[in-house]
């Protein structure tokens, strides 16, 4: 896609900049594996979609860093697509959110391992509403995230599933070492168990205030459904990795809390060649907006 | 703990079943956490990090949804936010972290009804000014936490300053609200905090429904769905705004009572926004005990519970209604001029006053609001001028009520107290009684019965901090003995045995968890005689050493108070504590002030300068006031005290260490720390506000036993107020007065002391009192039993018996000559020594002509003590304290020489108290007990005896002269403060307790002054008195308080909405326009310059330094500017003119 110089932001460039981001599970292979003890996701990205998942992966960070409000997104998008450089006071603004602890600016930029972690939450983020697991729609997905650089907990889906609502817990992670993937999973795991509560507790005040009365209420009842390991509940773990060794890195997932039904227990794995590499150009892709 | 650990709590709390452990789990990991947190060497585990945050779910769900009961959500958030306390305490991975969990232990601990502990968790975050731009998030997080705190001065400086960062944002980003943009649910936060406090403090309905929108629209904002911590911030400060909406000080006040009542609240230092679970149960109640109906009540609230502020807040009620002045009646001068002061702190908002009613024998002051006085001076005042204090003061609060039941004082708390409820029963007068550990309420409600309805009585439990209570005790270490065999001199055989320090900690009724020092603390020298091992006094390490390292463990988390029994076991224990610390230079102030006055040498200076006090009586009142001064502001760390400190004072502290509970007196085990002092120095563990728990720990000197865990129980019998009339000491003299006057009606003017003397002597206060308020038809024999407490609780027999004495002691009142009868009753003295000062008075009266300067204070005072006379007026209640010994173990009856008038005159001209100890008691060779004698004298004798006869002899003796030919009218003042000139008289009246300083001042004036001594000193300031008077810390503020000037009603006008000018001592080259308030680092008190440029201008005078200063601590946003012709023009920048802040309509 080409665009010309349009000058001051507006809503046509967010249409044409969102509308030129691909479905990033249109462009990578997807492959769902469902036991009894758990479900979980293998999505490859092959190489001629480098670019465009890279491209995806920006404008979907730009867009839920600015909650989409037009005044940022529109001027990130305007000025990605070669606009006007940012006043200085209003660049500073933008960077608060783009240019955050876990992205940084190219005069500053945050560590590597801060942009690996937070582009994984978003690869999560974007498959998980695009229903890459083919679980369904999700009517609510919140995070990522609480913190740039917290650890864990880094988002919620609730779906509505033969009439009632239920949520999954799902924790992101990059992988960059010569470690096994596995046991990336097992950490991430280890790291829900400890942490899940304090996740569910701010998500489910949050929802209780939702104007939906159904909602509200079911946000009021998570804790005490994560703590009984209820049908309702659930949790996920993802990781985007650059190997390719993911056959059994669910290995253990059973072992992990106490559900009794396998979709209670979702995974996702998506392999990206030198996924180090990846991360930087979705971070170049953010930085040409500031 | 035990409370924070209740088992069937903590099972309520969990509920059933699920991933987290057991509530027997819970309980035990909890006391493990506790405890480790003390050792220092605390960390929480992520599960039982995980079951907090459960439990503040459950806890913080909105209570529409009905999702769990009530009552376990209170326990779920309070187990919840102790859990979180405990891994704030043993620190977070990272500073965010700790900022989100405070955050939600905040709010459990407010929803969990521990309101206190709220703000004591958002005093330990670190300093933080987050700006919206960097991370809006953050600024959710700090700016809720301060409103949690309810801390406004920091909301509305932070919203201040957040509104020009947001006008700023508006205009970069070209929107006219921010809630188009990202900060859209910061924004909205920040501007509901602002509106929900506006709420609190002014009452506006209007703001508090706002506040709820804007919290609803933080929550789910259009365009920062991202922003989760502030949208969770939002989402709980929505239902904290309906909490706090229904426990403002506004939601209960009676239509009966003015407004402004509440803006002395809200407005008044400390501020009150909202009230704390017994006040608010205690004010919803019906009737209402704000409404003037009430007109007796009897309250009863632990320490640390708010029982200062309700009893504030009455007394404010009570005066706004235009109903009369209140008179405060507390037991002792110091805590009394610490209610005077924080009254008059919190009146001043409405220009009213409080103020100490003076010295014995002084007319009451021209009616200020409130009057504070002790007992003594209630009893004083009624029977010299009863009609007066009835027709000024229409509201009696008695704080420390229990005090009615003390051996010492309380028969004239008593008698005072049953004259005022009988002459006012038919009257619209209020009492109010205040106790921490009253336990028969019921007597005490029967006791103020109007027209047979007993007193209003509310009881309540609660208080903020958990309190962990410990027994300390010594394990010898057997295994490790030491066998020394005889060696020169030494012919015995010795046994060194290695003491292990023990602490047992309470974790639940019936469980204890032990705790053993690592190495030992002490050793035990044991030495073979008469084939026996007997213990070594001289070699054994002392108890007391072994407690001061217990101490030190204890001062790791704040301020440490240890209970001694004697003075002497005070200053061994400081010295103690004191050895095993660095200097601490904290203290430089204190060090240099008390070598000063007591001398280098000291022992008092040693050990301040390590950052430990000694406090009991034979210390000087103002260095008393100075050591009281320092552990309260922080800056001193320990303190021993013995337990005239317990109930004399109100200040918390983090821990109690409770040494030795009583002495040896030859055979006789003296007790001085009974269950009700006992009780009130466990009340002072844990400082509501400043911290969560307290720590109170008692030590033992023999085997650990776990029903020593009973100590800390005292039951309701223990605490029992018990009229004097029912002791045993007082049926015996009555048996003996019975005798008496079988014998004898003369036995009614024969009794000289005694319970049976005192109640003649009450019921002749009471017969003249009657008669003049002109119920002379009263029955004064049945009034002056009837209304006593001890007619509550007295049988039927012994009734009797006291009618009798009553009726012949009214009898013999009736057939003395009107004008003899009303002098005697009005002395308050037996009716023998009433005798006596009669006949004093006559004598000195025959010789006053030969005096030439009437006016001269010790002239007179020599006059009076003359041929003897000082020596008669001493026998009247032959005080011990008058007869110095030569050693602490010198026979009781014998007492050293010593010509008393001349150490009175001494005394008089202002000499220290070092060098009077030095002229008069060099027998004394031990120099700490020469000071704790000479103290004590002028404690009891100078300060209270002696004033109290002198203000009835010289009032006799100048009945009927003119005012030229009178003997020196305020002799007794003279005396009572140590002065000798009018002006150091003025100022010592006044408030300065320093006699030092006040003589330092008449000395200077006597040569600068030309106008009256407050005026001359109000055009100095801090600096200058610093400078010319070396004035300490606390002679500054007193200095401040008594040369404020009160007429200019500096805080109360500018609350008001006025434009106050005040004037500016210039200092640099100021100009018109706006200035800034900043109090310099100097001090304390801090001098308040005014700045312009960053540069100082000039400073505020004296005579505002006061009000401005309690201007900018009510944290209502001023602005400031200086005028054409230099002067300060202050003014509100009133927050509840402001529109929408953050919204398009913003100024």
């Amino acid at each position: 896609v080409t665009i010309d110089d349009v000058g001051s932001p507006g809503h046509d460039v967010t249409t044409l900049v969102r509308s030129a981001a691909q479905p990033l599970s249109s462009l990578t292979v997807v492959e769902v594996h469902a036991a009894a003890t758990h479900h979980w996701a293998e999505v490859r990205l092959p190489a001629a979609n480098r670019a465009a998942a890279a491209y995806t992966v920006a404008v979907h960070i730009a867009w839920e860093r600015c909650s989409g409000a037009p005044h940022y997104f529109d001027a990130w998008a305007a000025r990605r697509e070669g606009g006007r450089p940012h006043e200085a006071d209003f660049l500073e603004c933008i960077e608060g959110f783009l240019g955050s602890e876990c992205v940084g600016t190219r005069d500053a930029p945050a560590p590597d391992e801060h942009i690996e972690g937070f582009v994984a939450e978003h690869i999560w983020h974007l498959l998980t509403l695009e229903n890459a697991l083919a679980f369904g729609i999700p009517i609510r997905v919140d995070g990522p995230d609480w913190s740039a650089t917290d650890s864990g907990g880094d988002g919620l889906a609730v779906y509505r599933t033969g009439g009632a609502l239920i949520f999954r817990l799902w924790e992101s992670k990059a992988h960059t070492g010569d470690n096994p993937v596995r046991d990336v999973v097992n950490g991430a795991c280890r790291q829900v168990t400890s942490r899940a509560l304090r996740y569910l507790a701010r998500f489910s005040k949050v929802g209780q205030t939702d104007t939906d009365p159904e909602v509200r209420h079911f946000y009021g009842r998570m804790p005490e459904m994560w703590k009984h390991a209820a049908r309702g509940a659930g949790g996920g773990v993802s990781v985007s990795t650059a190997s390719g060794e993911v056959t059994d890195c669910f290995g253990y997932y059973p072992s992990y809390w106490d559900f009794a039904h396998g979709d209670q227990r979702q995974g996702l794995v998506v392999t990206i060649v030198d996924y180090a590499e990846f991360a930087q150009a979705v971070r170049e892709e953010l930085w040409k907006g500031l | 703990v035990e409370r924070a650990l209740n088992l069937e709590d903590l099972r309520m709390a969990l509920g059933d079943g699920g991933m987290f452990p057991s509530a027997e789990e819970l309980q035990h990991r909890l006391a493990q956490a506790e405890i480790a947190l003390f050792l220092q060497r605390g960390a929480i585990d992520d599960e039982l990090l995980a079951t907090a945050w459960y439990l503040h779910a459950v806890g913080s769900a909105r209570v529409a949804l009905a999702l769990y009961p009530v009552d376990r959500q209170r326990r779920a958030n309070q187990v919840a936010a102790h859990i979180f306390d405990l891994a704030l305490s043993a620190g977070m991975a990272s500073e965010l972290e700790q900022r989100e969990t405070t955050f939600a232990a905040q709010v459990s601990y407010l929803r969990g009804d521990l309101d206190p502990n709220a703000i004591a968790l958002y005093r330990r975050l670190p300093h933080f000014e987050p700006r919206l731009v960097d991370n809006p998030g953050n600024v959710s997080l700090d700016v809720g936490s301060s409103v949690l705190a309810l801390d406004r001065r920091r909301v509305f400086d932070r919203v201040d300053a957040l509104l020009d960062e947001a006008r700023e944002l508006r205009r970069i980003v070209g929107v006219g609200d921010l809630i188009e943009t990202p900060y859209g649910s910061a924004a909205r936060v920040v501007e509901g905090c602002n509106e929900l406090i506006v709420h609190l403090t002014y009452r506006r309905p209007e703001r508090l429904e706002r506040a709820r929108q804007l919290f609803d629209e933080g929550a789910n904002p259009p365009f920062a769905q991202a922003d989760l911590n502030s949208r969770w911030v939002a989402a709980h400060l929505r239902d904290i705004a309906d909490d706090l909406g229904t426990a403002s000080v506004w939601a209960h006040l009676p239509p009966t009572v003015p407004p402004a009542a509440g803006m002395a609240m809200t407005m008044g230092d400390p501020p009150v926004l909202a009230l704390w679970p017994p006040q608010l149960d205690l004010l919803k109640g019906t009737p209402n005990p704000l409404d003037p109906s009430v007109r007796r009540l009897v309250l009863s609230f632990p320490t640390s519970a708010g029982k200062t502020l309700i009893a504030q807040y009455i007394m404010s009620a009570h005066v706004v209604s235009g109903r009369g002045s209140a008179c405060v009646v507390v037991p002792t001068h110091s805590l009394g001029r610490e209610v005077q002061r924080d009254l008059d702190r919190r009146l001043a908002v409405l220009a009213r006053d409080a103020r100490d009613a003076g010295p014995l024998g002084v007319p009451l002051p021209d009616t200020p609001s409130v009057v504070v006085m002790t007992p003594e001076k209630l009893a004083a005042h009624l029977r010299t001028e009863p009609e007066r204090v009835l027709r000024d003061y229409s509201l009696f609060v008695i704080d420390e009520a229990h005090l009615v039941g003390d051996t010492d004082r309380g028969w004239v708390l008593e008698s005072a107290l049953g004259f005022l409820h009988a002459a006012t029963s038919h009257l619209h007068h209020r009492i109010v009684l205040l106790s921490a550990a009253l336990g028969n309420r019921t007597h005490v409600a029967a006791w103020m019965s109007v027209n047979g309805t007993p007193a209003l009585s509310f009881h309540h439990e609660w208080r903020g901090p958990r309190r962990a209570h410990a027994l300390f005790r010594t394990d010898a270490d057997w295994d490790n003995t030491e066998i020394i065999e005889p060696r020169g001199r030494r012919t015995l055989y010795r046994k060194r045995v290695p003491l292990y320090g023990q602490i047992h900690v309470r974790t639940s009724p019936g469980q204890y968890e032990s705790l053993r020092t690592t190495g030992p603390v002490g050793t035990l020298v044991q030495v073979w005689r008469n084939g026996v091992w007997e213990k070594h006094p001289k070699e054994s390490d002392p108890a007391y050493a072994m407690r001061a390292r217990t101490a030190t463990v204890l001062g790791a988390h704040g301020s440490v108070l240890l209970i001694e029994a004697t003075k002497r076991q005070a200053q061994y224990t400081a010295a103690a504590v004191a050895a095993q610390l660095d200097d601490d230079p904290q203290c430089a102030a204190l060090v240099a002030l008390a070598a000063t006055r007591l001398g280098p040498a000291h022992p008092l200076v040693g050990v301040l300068r390590k950052g430990v006090g000694f406090h009991h009586a034979a210390l000087p009142d103002d260095i008393q006031a100075e050591l009281e001064d320092g552990i309260r502001k922080g800056t001193l760390l320990y303190l021993v005290a013995t337990t005239t400190l317990v109930e004399g004072i109100n200040f918390p502290v983090r821990s109690v260490l409770v040494g030795e509970r009583g002495y040896n007196d030859g055979d006789e085990w003296v007790p001085t720390l009974d269950a009700r002092k006992l009780l009130n120095a466990m009340g002072r563990a844990g400082r509501a506000g400043r911290e969560t728990e307290g720590w109170i720990v008692l030590s033992f000197n023999r085997k650990f036993y776990p029903t020593d865990f009973g100590d800390f129980a005292a039951d309701e019998e223990e605490l029992s107020a018990r009229s004097r009339l029912g002791t045993e000491e007082a049926l015996e003299a009555l048996a003996a007065f019975e005798e008496l006057l079988r014998q004898s009606e003369d036995a009614i003017m024969g009794t000289y002391d005694g319970p049976a003397a005192d109640f003649i002597g009450h019921v002749w206060f009471v017969a003249n009192a009657l008669s003049e308020l002109g119920l002379a038809h009263w029955d004064p024999s049945r009034v002056s039993l009837e209304f006593t407490l001890a007619w509550q609780q007295l049988d039927e027999v012994t009734r009797v018996r006291w009618q009798w004495v009553a009726h012949w002691a009214a009898r013999r009142f009736a057939a003395t000559p009107p004008d003899t009868r009303r002098r005697w009753a009005r002395t308050g003295t037996s009716l023998p020594s009433a005798m006596l000062l009669e006949w004093l008075a006559q004598q000195v009266r025959a010789e006053l002509p030969l005096l030439e300067d009437r006016q001269d204070p010790v002239a007179s005072f020599r006059l009076i003590a003359a041929r003897g006379r000082l020596a008669q007026l001493l026998s009247i209640d032959k005080p011990r304290a008058a007869l110095f010994r030569s050693r602490r173990n010198a026979p009781r009856t014998e007492s050293i020489a010593l010509d008393l008038e001349v150490l009175i005159v001494d005394w008089l001209r202002g000499r220290e108290v070092g060098t009077i100890g030095e002229t008069h008691l060099a027998a004394v060779t031990e120099e700490t007990y020469r000071y704790e004698q000479l103290s004590e004298f002028i404690t009891k004798v100078l300060e209270h005896l002696l004033p109290w006869h002198l203000n009835t002899l010289v009032e006799w003796i100048n009945e009927g002269l003119g005012p030229d030919d009178q003997l020196c009218p305020e002799l007794s003042a003279y005396i009572r403060f140590g002065v000798d000139t009018p002006v150091a008289l003025e100022l010592a009246r006044a408030g300065v307790r320093s006699r030092r300083l006040v003589h330092v001042i008449a000395g200077v004036a006597a040569h600068a002054m030309t106008a009256s001594v407050r005026q001359w000193l109000s055009e100095g300031d801090v600096r200058s008195w610093r400078r010319d008077f070396e004035a300490s810390p606390t002679e500054l503020a007193d200095l401040l308080a008594v040369t404020r000037a009160r007429g200019a009603r500096v805080t109360s006008r500018v609350l008001a909405g006025e434009v106050v000018e005040v004037p500016l001592v210039i200092e640099g080259n100021p100009a018109a326009g706006v200035a800034e308030l900043r109090e310099l680092e100097e001090g304390p008190p801090a001098p308040i310059a005014a700045v312009q440029d960053g540069e100082v201008v000039g400073f505020v005078p004296s005579g505002y330094h006061d009000d401005v200063a309690l201007l900018r601590t009510i944290g209502i946003p001023l602005v400031v500017e200086l005028s054409q012709d230099m002067l300060l023009r202050i003014h509100i920048d009133d927050p509840t003119e402001r529109g929408a802040w953050f919204g398009g309509g913003a100024s």
